[in-house]
C-alpha cells in the first residue's frame, strides 16, 4: 500500500516536472492548470472522441467503415438539410444586422426610455428559449396578434406556422440581440467629432452614415454577426418545436440518433455539423483578425 | 475689401423652422423605432400571459372571451413544480460549484503566471463553446451511459459545466488580471499567509467578477436544453425539459400557465443582472469570441 502510494506520488511528481520543463513554467502553474485540462479531457475530448469513433461504426455490423459518411454525402436529402441550415443561419444574420443598425443608431442618442430598451434587448438571452418560442408561436400563429397586425396594415395573409420564413422570424427574435449589443458597443465608441467634421465639410446625413458611421462600426457588426450566425446554425430547441417538416442539422442529428436509434449515422452527421461550424469560425478569424487590428489600434 | 453678405431675415427664420421640423420628425422616427422594438420583444411574453389566463381565444379575436385561472390548476396537476424547481436549482448549484472549482485555478494561472502556450490554451478552453452542443451531447450521453451518470443530478451538472467552465475562465481571468500585484505583495510583506491574503484581500476585490461568473453559470444551466435532453431521466426533469414536454403535448394554455410560473426566476435574474454588469460583457461569453 505504502509503496504504491509513494510510487504514484513519484509518477505524478515526474509527470508534473516533465510538463513543467516542457512548457518552461513553474510546476505550481501546471498544478493550477491541471483541473481544467483534466476536465477538458474527460468531459470534452473523450466525448468528442466517442462521437467521432461511433460515426465510423454501424448499427448492425462490426468494424469501422466510412459507410455513414458515404451515405450522408451521397444523399440529396442530407445536402438539402445542410443547405437549409446554412440558408437559415445566413438569412438570420442579414435580418439581424437590419434590425441592429437602426436600433443602435437610435439607442446611442440616449433619449428618454433608452435604458428600458437596453434591458429589453437582453430578454431573449436570459429567458428560457423554449418559453420565448411558445410566445412566438402564439403571437405569430395564423390568428395571432402579429399576423392580424400585418393583415390590418397590408391586407396580406402571412402564414408562418412551420415555414422557413417563420423559423427565420423566430431565430431573429432570439439571436439578433448578440448583433445588437456588439453593434451598439461599436457605434457608441465612435467619436461624435468625426461625424461632426464630415457634416461641417458638407456631407449629407446619409453620406455621413455610409462613409463614416458604418465603416467605423463594421468591426462590431461583424463580431455580433458571427455569433448570431453560429447560434442560428446550431439552433436545436426552436426548430424542434417550430420547424415542422423543415429540419435543420441539429434536429436531424437528434432524430437520427435518439428517435431512429441510429447512433452511428447521427454521430457522423454531428461530426459533419461540427466541421462546418469550425470551418466557418476559422475562416472568419483568418479573414478578419488581421483587418480588425488595422481598423482599431486597440 | 471683404463684403459680408447678410442673409435676409426671412431666410434665417425659414431655415430655423425647417431645422426644428426636421429635428422633431427625427425624434418621432427614433421613438417609433424604440417603441416598435419594445413591442416586438415584449409581444411573445404578453401573448403567453394572455393565453395563460384566457379562455375561448379563437377565431382571430384580439382578446379571449373570458378570463380564468383554471390553466394554472391544470399545470400544477400536470407537473410536480416543486420537484422541477428543486431539480433545476440543484443541478445549477452543482454545476456552478464544479465550474468554479475547475475554472478558478485555470483563470488564476492564465492571469497571473507566465505561460508559453497561452493563446493555444485559451483556444483549447473555449473550444467546447465553439463546437455545436449536439455534437458534444451525443458523446457525453454515450459516456454517461457507460458510467451510470445518466439521470443523476451530478451527471447533468457535469454536462452543464462543460459550457459554464469557459465562461468562468473568461470572466475570472479578466477579473484576476485587474488585481494589482502590489496589493498582494503588501499583504505578504505585512506577514499575512496565503489563506489570509486570499480571504481578506483577494476575495473582496474579485467579488463583482465572481458574482458575474455565478450569474452567467446560473443562466446557462437553467437555459441549457440540448445537453440536458441527452442526459436527463425521469428523476432529473428540469424546468426546460418540462416546458418542452408541455409544448409538445400541444396544450397552448397549460404550457403558457407553466411558462408564466417558470419565467419568474428568469425575470428576477434579469433585474439582478441589469444592476450588476454591463450588457456588452454578455456577448463575449456566448461563443467565447
Amino acid at each position: 500500500m505504502v509503496t504504491t502510494r509513494s510510487g504514484n506520488n513519484r509518477v505524478v511528481g515526474s509527470i508534473v516536472s516533465v510538463l513543467g520543463r516542457v512548457r518552461n513554467t513553474r510546476p505550481s502553474t501546471v498544478l493550477f492548470l491541471a483541473p481544467g485540462i483534466a476536465y477538458l479531457g474527460v468531459f470534452f475530448v473523450y466525448p468528442m472522441f466517442l462521437t467521432v469513433q461511433t460515426s465510423f461504426t454501424r448499427n448492425n455490423a462490426d468494424g469501422y467503415s466510412f459507410e455513414n459518411y458515404r451515405a450522408i454525402l451521397g444523399s440529396s436529402y442530407y445536402w438539402d438539410v445542410i443547405g437549409l441550415t446554412l440558408i437559415l443561419a445566413a438569412a438570420t444574420t442579414i435580418a439581424s444586422i437590419a434590425v441592429a443598425v437602426p436600433l443602435a443608431l437610435v439607442l446611442r442618442r440616449r433619449m428618454r426610455g433608452h435604458g428600458l430598451v437596453r434591458v429589453l434587448v437582453l430578454a431573449p438571452l436570459l429567458i428560457l428559449a423554449l418559453i420565448s418560442a411558445l410566445g412566438l408561436l402564439i403571437i405569430w400563429s395564423n390568428t395571432g396578434w402579429m399576423s392580424k397586425l400585418i393583415e390590418v396594415f397590408t391586407g396580406a395573409n402571412v402564414n408562418v406556422d412551420y415555414t422557413v420564413h417563420g423559423l427565420i422570424i423566430f431565430y431573429v427574435w432570439l439571436y439578433a440581440p448578440y448583433t445588437i449589443l456588439t453593434t451598439l458597443a461599436a457605434v457608441e465608441a465612435i467619436d461624435p467629432a468625426v461625424e461632426e467634421a464630415a457634416r461641417i465639410a458638407g456631407a449629407r446625413p446619409l453620406q455621413v452614415l455610409r462613409r463614416i458611421t458604418l465603416p467605423l462600426s463594421i468591426a462590431g457588426i461583424r463580431a455580433g454577426s458571427i455569433l448570431t450566425f453560429l447560434l442560428a446554425f446550431e439552433a436545436f430547441s426552436i426548430p424542434l418545436i417550430a420547424g415542422g417538416n423543415h429540419r435543420p442539422l441539429a434536429v436531424v442529428v437528434y432524430t437520427e440518433a435518439a428517435v431512429f436509434e441510429n447512433f452511428p449515422k447521427g454521430s457522423a452527421l454531428a461530426v459533419v455539423m461540427a466541421l462546418i461550424a469550425i470551418i466557418v469560425l476559422v475562416a472568419y478569424q483568418m479573414t478578419f483578425s488581421g483587418r480588425s487590428r488595422k481598423e482599431s489600434p486597440a | 475689401m471683404s463684403v459680408v453678405v447678410a442673409p435676409e431675415p426671412g431666410a434665417v427664420h425659414r431655415s430655423r423652422r425647417a431645422a426644428r421640423v426636421g429635428r422633431s420628425a427625427r425624434r418621432l422616427l427614433a421613438y417609433t423605432v424604440l417603441l416598435a422594438f419594445s413591442l416586438y420583444i415584449m409581444g411573445p411574453f404578453a401573448a403567453i400571459i394572455v393565453t395563460a389566463v384566457g379562455q375561448g381565444w379563437f377565431d382571430g379575436r384580439w382578446l379571449p372571451e373570458t378570463w380564468t385561472f383554471k390553466w394554472f390548476t391544470f399545470a400544477r396537476s400536470l407537473a410536480d413544480l416543486p420537484a422541477l424547481l428543486t431539480n433545476s436549482l440543484v443541478i445549477a448549484g452543482l454545476s456552478i460549484v464544479i465550474s468554479l472549482a475547475v475554472g478558478l485555478p485555470t483563470a488564476w494561472a492564465l492571469a497571473k503566471r507566465q505561460i508559453r502556450a497561452r493563446a493555444f490554451l485559451i483556444a483549447l478552453i473555449l473550444l467546447p463553446r465553439m463546437v455545436p452542443p449536439i455534437t458534444i451531447g451525443l458523446g457525453v450521453s454515450r459516456e454517461f451511459y457507460n458510467f451510470g451518470l445518466v439521470d443523476t443530478h451530478l451527471g447533468v451538472a457535469f454536462a452543464h459545466s462543460i459550457l459554464i467552465i469557459p465562461l468562468v475562465v473568461l470572466i475570472m481571468s479578466a477579473t484576476f488580471e485587474g488585481l494589482d500585484d502590489r496589493v498582494l505583495e503588501a499583504s505578504r510583506v505585512c506577514g499575512a499567509n496565503w489563506v489570509y491574503t486570499l480571504w481578506f484581500v483577494v476575495r473582496p476585490l474579485v467579488t463583482p467578477g465572481l458574482l458575474a461568473a455565478v450569474l452567467f453559470g446560473l443562466i446557462t444551466s437553467l437555459n441549457e436544453f440540448t445537453l440536458t435532453l441527452l442526459t436527463y431521466g425521469p428523476r432529473t426533469i428540469t424546468l426546460t425539459v418540462q416546458t418542452y414536454i408541455a409544448i409538445g403535448q400541444g396544450f397552448k394554455e397549460v404550457a403558457s400557465a407553466l411558462a408564466v410560473i417558470l419565467i419568474i426566476p428568469s425575470l428576477i435574474l434579469l433585474i439582478m443582472i441589469q444592476k450588476q454588469i454591463k450588457p456588452e460583457n454578455m456577448v463575449g461569453g456566448a461563443k467565447g469570441l
